[in-house]
This record gives C-alpha cells, structure tokens and sequence, in this order.
C-alpha cells in the first residue's frame, strides 16, 4: 500500500512536468516575451563573441535576469544586433523570418529554462542588477544586464544542427 | 552468406553513387586587394606621364612589402575565412605569379601587333582571376590625443562590378592600445557584416544562378555579321532567344547589339549542368552558346573565360 502511495505521488510530480513541456500556453507565453526587449553593442568583443547590454522584464529580478540572458542569445539569432559609434552592427543568424515557426520545437527545447542557450552566455554580471540598470514596473521589474555571447560558437551550433547553412555549404 | 554479401555489395554501390551524384558548385575565389585610395594616401603607387597626363597606378608589390598594417589586417580576414571554410587567396603569392608570366607578357602581342596594355590590377586579376575582391581602405586617425581606425572594406563581384557587402565604420578611439590591436580591433568589427553580405550572396548564386556577363563578338575575317538573317530572324534575335531558353527564368539584359559585337549582363546561369550533378561555370555555358551559332551559322567559335564569371565568344574560327 505504502508502495503504490509512493508510485503515485511520483506520477502526479512528473505530470505536471510533462505538460509544462507541451502547454501551448506556456509555449506562447516564452515566445511572446520576445517581442518586445531592448539590447545593445557595448563593444567590439573578443573574437568570435559579442559584449552586449540587454534588458528582461520579469515579476522577480531572478526571473527578469534570466529573461534577458535569453534574449540576448535570441537577439543574436533573430534580430540582429544594433551597432554604435565604435562598432558595426551585427546581423542575425537567422536570416528566414519563418525560422521560429519552422523550428518551433528545436527553440522551445533550447531557450528552456537553464537549457542550452545557457552555453553561449559566457560572462554576465550576475549579481543583482542596481541603479539604472533595475527599474520596478507594473507587474515586476525590468533590468539590464552586461552578457558575452559566444556568437560563432552559437553560429557553428545551429549550423551542425541544420537550422542555418554553413557559408561554404553547397561549394 | 552469399545473400548478406550482395546486400552489402548494393549498400556500398548506393553510398558510392550518392557521392557520385550531387556534385558541388564551384566555389568563388576571394582576394584581398588594397584600395587605390589607400595606395595612394600611403605613396605606394607608380607613377607616369601618359601623353601628358599625370597618372598614378597602385603599386602592390611595394605595398605588401613595406606596409605591416595592411600585412596584418590582411592576415585577420585570411584567419577569419579559414574558419569559415574559404580561405583567401594570397595577393603576394598571385604577385609573384604575375612577376614569373612577366616575361612572357614582354613577347605578348595582339592580332594587329600591338603590345598589350594593362594596368598592373589588370595584370593582378587575370593572374590571380579572383571571383570576389576584397578592396580594403583604412586610416588611422585623429579624435584630440587619441587614435582610432576608420575603416572601409567592400566586397565585390569581380565581373559585374556589384558591390556584394560594403563595411565602413570606425574603431574604438585609444591613446594606449597598440595599432595592431586596433587593426585588428576593425576586422572583428566588420567581420560578422561582411560575412552575412556573403552568405546573401551565396543565397541569390543557389536561388537565382551564377550571375556573368557574356560578350559575343566576330573576328574581322568572319563572312557574317549579328545581322544575318536565318528564317525570317536575324542571328543576333536567335541568340537573345537561346539566352532566354537556357538562363534561369529568363534571366539577362541585352546591353549593347550591333552587327559586330553583343554583349549581355545580368545573364543568371544555372550552377549546374542539364544532369543535375556536374557544376557550371562562364566557360562550360559559354562552350553551349558557342555550339549553338556553329549549328547555325557553320562558322567554329572561340570561347574565352575569365574565372568562374565572364565568357566571351568570338565567332569566326578558334
């Protein structure tokens, strides 16, 4: 009896687990955050990456933090990134506009929570934003964060997985 | 046992067939090649008074030897592109090319006898016959005590001249860091730029065709013009019309027809042959025009290329 009590708390843990996965709300919900989010070129990075400032929104700071962590990589792929005075703005990965939709299941699993997006940000100031950088809004907080994003690690990624052709493909 | 032998027999014939099969496109060659705006704020350049007209040409030799900044900024982009999977081609190594053919363009003459006139880019290009030029322009400049490095870097479509990315910018300005930091500073700056503007370019080649330019011509001995008719139809008509038959959708812009000489830009051609697998360049479209105006005309044709993306045909004899 203990035994089957035990089996079935389990069950109950893991489904709503499973179902966070595959909720279409949840899912719409991760990918209209992007919709809206401010990111820029703070300077020419080391090679092969990028030294970006981003903001996330978020009902907690963590959870805002976390937020544009995501959104920095996402920018990298999607949007591109705006230049300033002393560097060139850099293009997105991506460039089919229907790359999201096509590829919705290979996003979802990576921009998951502490997933693989996780791999190309190197280096953050992950202490709690403060000042300038953190702003209390309705509904939460809205912070910035300094992010290096590995692009060309990022790059050669999505091109092994087949999401966007390599330069020389097809020569 | 012989049943599990046959069955491998036929996958290893299938994998050497697929490899086989689907050939790939011929791949551009790119090369770094200092701006004449820059040779000529540097002082490399030669210069000549051509029937009383003052000219400077670039002098690359001179350039590759004694400037360190352009040696540097020229290794960045090489290192960058090897990563890439297309590595440049080496401007000193194609200058030395040039030097060894020298003497035999000094015994070089024209049909009429006269030498040949080029410029020493001329010289440079046919040699080397990059598809893309990299023409790099930098300066160091002044912001009050500090330097920073203006940069402009166009890559560009050697036989249509279309310029594929362009890439100006400035660097961080610096009273400290070393200028080769800040050279290089520059290349990562526009790197990621230049590399999208390749990539939309390689796009439109698989989307839309090799893009080249065809120039038909007669040689002076050739009985007949662009104007003989054949049918009810000039031959120049019956070119335009093989064109339209054998270019993607269409794809061309006659610019300039005259019973002498045709020549046609924007000619988008398949990359690859009528079996699917065998690549395409100028030269192999150019040897089917060719066949078509003998079988027309009888009269053999001599077909010309330059690199992967400029054919001319001169009809009349090889």
């Amino acid at each position: 009896m203990k035994k089957l009590m035990t089996t079935l708390l389990v069950v109950m843990m893991i489904i709503p687990i499973a179902s966070e996965a595959q909720n279409p709300s949840k899912r719409r919900k991760l990918f209209n955050n992007w919709n809206n989010y401010e990111v820029s070129t703070v300077q020419v990075g080391q090679d092969g990456t990028k030294l970006l400032k981003v903001w996330g929104f978020g009902k907690k700071v963590d959870r805002a933090v976390t937020q544009a962590k995501k959104n920095a990589v996402h920018a990298c792929i999607f949007r591109g990134i705006p230049g300033n005075e002393t560097s060139m703005s850099t293009p997105a990965i991506c460039k089919d506009p229907n790359a999201l939709e096509s590829n919705l299941d290979y996003f979802y699993d990576f921009f998951e929570t502490g997933s693989t997006y996780l791999q190309f940000v190197n280096l953050t100031t992950d202490g709690v934003p403060s000042g300038q950088d953190r702003r209390k809004v309705d509904g939460g907080y809205k912070v910035a964060i300094y992010v290096q994003v590995m692009y060309d690690n990022l790059k050669d990624r999505l091109e092994t997985d087949g999401i966007v052709r390599k330069l020389n493909s097809g020569f | 046992m012989k049943k599990h032998l046959i069955k491998t027999l036929l996958i290893v014939m299938a994998v050497g067939l697929t490899s086989v099969g689907f050939g790939q496109a011929k791949k551009p060659k790119l090369m770094v090649v200092p701006a004449d705006a820059w040779c000529i704020r540097n002082g490399f350049v030669l210069e000549f008074d051509n029937m009383g007209t003052y000219e400077q040409i670039p002098n690359y030799k001179a350039a590759m030897q004694y400037s360190s900044d352009m040696r540097a900024m020229i290794a960045s982009m090489g290192d960058f592109m090897q990563k890439e999977d297309f590595p440049i081609e080496s401007l000193e190594q194609a200058l030395k090319n040039v030097e060894s053919d020298a003497g035999f363009d000094m015994v070089s003459t024209s049909k009429s006898g006269s030498m040949l006139a080029e410029s020493p880019k001329d010289k440079l290009l046919l040699q080397a016959k990059p598809d893309i030029i990299l023409d790099l322009d930098f300066e160091e400049v002044k912001i009050g005590p500090r330097t920073a490095i203006k940069f402009n870097m166009q890559a560009i479509d050697a036989y249509t001249g279309k310029i594929i990315s362009g890439n100006v910018g400035q660097g961080t300005p610096s009273s400290s860091i070393d200028k080769t930091i800040q050279l290089q500073e520059a290349v990562l700056s526009f790197k990621d730029n230049f590399l999208s503007g390749l990539m939309n370019h390689f796009n439109s080649l698989f989307k839309d065709g090799r893009e080249i330019v065809v120039e038909v011509t007669r040689w002076d001995n050739c009985d007949i013009d662009f104007e003989e008719e054949y049918g009810d139809t000039e031959l120049g008509e019956l070119i335009e019309q093989w064109m339209t038959d054998n270019t993607v959708s269409g794809r061309f812009s006659t610019q300039m027809a005259t019973e002498n000489r045709m020549k046609f830009d924007q000619v988008r051609i398949p990359l690859y042959k009528n079996d699917g697998r065998t690549a395409l360049d100028a030269r192999g479209w150019g040897r089917g025009l060719a066949k078509y105006i003998k079988n027309t005309t009888g009269q053999e044709c001599k077909v010309q290329s330059r690199g992967l993306g400029l054919v001319r045909i001169t009809m009349g004899g090889k």
